[in-house]
């Protein structure tokens, strides 16, 4: 079931209201039921693999805490093990045959396994890793292991963030559904207000541009390098759109209820360096490899060289973790030889800074920071965008060509992209709306400012919310970006 | 939660008192509209299409016949209301929605093609029905297509979602902003164009023919307009306008579907022109392709079918005979 579907604005309110109606003991049943009907909107039986994966966690947990020494590392494996194999069999399993078969091909050697086109079940990769970060948590002894089996379900399986995250903490999240939620009103509206944001970034800016970068990625070799850095820039803004526009509903979603989900995204693009990018870009991914794979490699307590090396594999698993496709893998390392390079140039950037007391004037060096971030995002974004390796390099080599800024090239080459005068007046719009949000979530004082105005400005935002999705939104069920992985 | 409740309840009536204002404004801006869409569903419903002919059929209809000129030979009023890319259900939906806001007319002339009693899968330009939901011929009309829901009909500015042009259009023909139309005149619009090569394309795909569906559920409803007009003493004339040669005998069973036109002709008493023989079938000068008169070819034709319809009702020479 999509956030931004007829079913969902039907399924949200009955459940909620279920909810707040039953009595405590009876909710974490009703939540997992109404998360069984959510996930098998999409394919009904792939509801086994996610329940394997739960047995798996659940027994797995109980018997490490329960032992101790070497047993202890063992069933550890026998909980991580099968698990990373299922999620290698669904996600992988055609990638490395794929990979192999053409090794072989260029060896002149023949591959007999073909391709066997396997559906990814959705949300595969998030529940996984919130299913692994619980039977890590409870090796580590950070987390007592959850002996009630319906609310451990509940855990991986809860809807708002089953099938794209936020991926959550066990000492976050298990916790909260043995809490009592009451109804408190202001929360309610709260987790509403998210919600319809974040169908607003979803439905109105990420939606519209996904047509204009379909059409340019679709035959990028039919567009100048002006449409394609376009295209980029516009897919640049479509995934954030796309992706922290799901993270509000579904954190929004949760808020109703009651629970606290982490943050997902806090204004990435105004990041004014890559490793400030990654603390606000997809903050549960990013901390979870953080916390369960580069700090056990050695994170940063180590030779520098171990160090650079760390932060590669870390980026590099990052990336074959949102797909199995050669592009991601690329897409993964260019960011971490961008933190690396990073690290290499700190000293030529600070006296850079000197010599053009650039230093002196904190703001000016923070803009063009994150202008630069930007610019190194969006062209690593054109390999995760990217259908093939040989399409990105395509793109990257014309990019730099057919530039003309004359007002009639700009103009022919957004009507080729299928921009129309009312496209560009509706993204600047709600893109520019956005900033001024983002401005407005960065300062304490407005938001407090906005808090304190009469419920009139409020409800005014809110109708003015309703009505850009009703008459700009885009409805045609476009699945979100993130549900692939 | 009873606050919560209450400003809850509040926000929805206020939020559904701006839809509807916003839905009202956009539907009565486009009922006002004489754009390619809007211009006959609309001098339909405003009472303006009232004609002693009217003239029904798909875009071989609005292209191929001029009511100018026929209306000028007949020496009565007439209206071209053939309805782009659309078979014999929609245009039957849309003779009847006439019936209900304009005079019956004297004769209607009813065109035909093989693909007439076919029913497309799609609904082909459905912005066009989306002022007129509120008409139960319309939705009925659109029903079967399972476009639209419930939530379509029922809530105030639903229908308009994400049409943000549309929603632009409405508003600004409502505040004279301004005024949309389009280039046909009594529902005809002449096609200054040549021919082109989508033919030639069409036959690459398609070297062996093809076979036309028709369904029964049609041939019925055919059946019972025919009937209804007898009944109401309009007269109706079934024309099938030319086609260009090769295209006409590409169609394998052609025969049969033009067979049923004859048996119902036969059956109600009413006559069946059948063009596709005429000697204009054999040139490309008349088409801009298989299907579709250019405005040489839909001038001529209209001419002579005015002549045609003229010999029909005046067999001994009438007055408007008489001036020709």
């Amino acid at each position: 079931m999509l956030f931004n579907s007829y079913e969902f604005l039907i399924f949200f309110p009955v459940v909620t209201v279920l909810y707040f109606l039953l009595p405590h003991k009876y909710r974490w049943a009703m939540l997992l039921v109404a998360s069984c009907v959510f996930y098998m909107a999409f394919i009904p039986i792939y509801i086994l693999v996610l329940f394997a994966t739960i047995v798996i966690d659940y027994v797995a947990a109980i018997y490490i805490a329960k032992s101790t020494g070497r047993r202890r590392k063992v069933l550890l494996a026998a909980g991580v093990v099968p698990i990373v194999l299922i999620l290698a069999v669904f996600k992988y399993l055609d990638f490395l045959s794929g990979s192999f078969g053409a090794i072989a091909n260029a060896f002149g050697l023949h591959y007999p396994i073909g391709v066997i086109n396997i559906i990814l079940p959705l949300g595969l990769s998030f529940h996984t890793f919130q299913g692994l970060s619980y039977v890590i948590e409870v090796y580590r002894g950070r987390q007592e292991p959850e002996r009630h089996p319906g609310i451990f379900a509940v855990y991986v399986m809860f809807y708002p963030q089953l099938v794209a995250g936020p991926i959550e903490r066990p000492s976050n999240l298990l916790h909260q559904f043995r809490e009592v939620h009451g109804f408190d009103a202001q929360r309610v509206v709260d987790g509403l207000k998210l919600m319809l944001w974040g169908l607003f970034k979803k439905m109105v800016i990420a939606d519209r541009l996904a047509v204009f970068v379909g059409e340019v990625y679709g035959a990028p070799e039919a567009h100048s390098g002006l449409g394609l850095a376009l295209a980029t820039l516009f897919f640049a803004i479509q995934i954030y759109c796309d992706f922290s526009g799901y993270s509000d509903i579904a954190i929004g979603a949760a808020q109703v209820m009651g629970f606290r989900l982490m943050t997902n995204f806090n204004r990435p693009y105004h990041a004014v360096s890559l490793s400030e990018f990654w603390k606000r870009w997809h903050i549960s991914l990013s901390t979870w490899f953080r916390d369960y794979l580069y700090i056990p490699l050695g994170g940063n307590r180590v030779p520098k060289w171990r160090w650079q090396f760390n932060l590669f594999v870390t980026f590099l698993v990052s990336g074959l973790w949102h797909g199995a496709n050669w592009t991601f893998v690329i897409w993964g390392a260019l960011h971490g030889f961008y933190l690396i390079l990073g690290l290499w140039t700190r000293g030529a950037r600070e006296t850079a800074a000197r010599v053009t007391r650039l230093e002196r004037h904190r703001t000016i060096r923070r803009m063009l920071g994150a202008v630069w971030v930007f610019v190194l995002v969006c062209f690593a974004w054109i390999f995760f965008r990217a259908e093939s390796l040989d399409q990105a390099v395509l793109i990257v080599r014309r990019l730099f060509g057919g530039w003309q800024l004359h007002p009639s090239y700009v103009s022919a080459t957004l009507d080729k992209m299928g921009v129309s005068a009312v496209d560009v007046v509706i993204l600047l719009l709600s893109i520019g709306f956005m900033e001024l949000v983002h401005l407005w979530q960065s300062s304490e004082e407005e938001r407090r400012l906005f808090a304190r105005s009469r419920a009139p400005v409020r409800w005014l935002i809110g109708y003015g919310l309703v009505f850009a999705i009703l008459v700009a939104g885009v409805f045609s069920n476009n699945q979100f970006i993130y549900f692939q992985f | 939660m009873r606050r919560f409740a209450k400003y809850g309840a509040l926000f929805l009536v206020v939020l559904l008192g701006f839809a509807f204002a916003l839905d009202w404004a956009v539907t009565s801006g486009l009922r006002r509209s004489e754009s390619f869409e809007y211009a006959e569903w609309n001098a339909i419903v405003n009472g303006e299409a009232s004609a002693e002919i009217i003239i029904h059929g798909s875009s071989r209809s609005w292209v191929g016949l001029s009511p100018e000129i026929i209306g000028r030979q007949l020496d009565m009023t007439a209206y071209n209301l053939g309805v782009d890319g659309y078979p014999l259900a929609m245009q039957l939906a849309r003779h009847r929605l006439y019936q209900k806001y304009n005079e019956d007319p004297r004769i209607i002339l009813l065109c035909l093609d093989t693909y007439s009693l076919n029913d497309r899968a799609d609904l082909y330009n459905n912005n066009q029905f989306l002022p007129y939901l509120d008409e139960e011929i319309i939705r009925d009309a659109v029903q079967p297509y399972d476009y639209f829901h419930w939530y379509d009909y029922s809530l105030p500015l639903v229908r308009y979602r994400g049409k943000v042009e549309l929603i632009g259009r409405g508003l600004a023909e409502l505040l004279n902003v301004k005024h949309y139309t389009n280039g046909k005149i009594r529902g005809y619009e002449a096609q200054e164009r040549e021919w082109n090569d989508e033919f030639d394309r069409w036959l690459e795909q398609h070297p062996d023919g093809v076979d036309q569906v028709y369904l029964e559920r049609l041939v019925s409803e055919l059946d019972g307009f025919l009937a209804e007009c007898g009944r109401d003493g309009i007269m109706v004339v079934l024309i099938y306008p030319p086609e260009f040669w090769q295209a006409r005998d590409m169609v394998n069973n052609r025969e049969e579907i033009l067979s049923i036109y004859r048996d119902l002709a036969v059956k109600h008493q009413v006559q069946f022109l059948d063009y596709s023989y005429d000697a204009m079938a054999y040139s490309t000068e008349y088409f801009y392709n298989s299907q579709h008169l250019n405005k040489l070819g839909a001038e001529m034709f209209s001419a002579k079918l005015g002549g045609d319809l003229d010999d029909l009702l005046n067999p001994g020479g009438g007055e408007a005979a008489e001036s020709r």
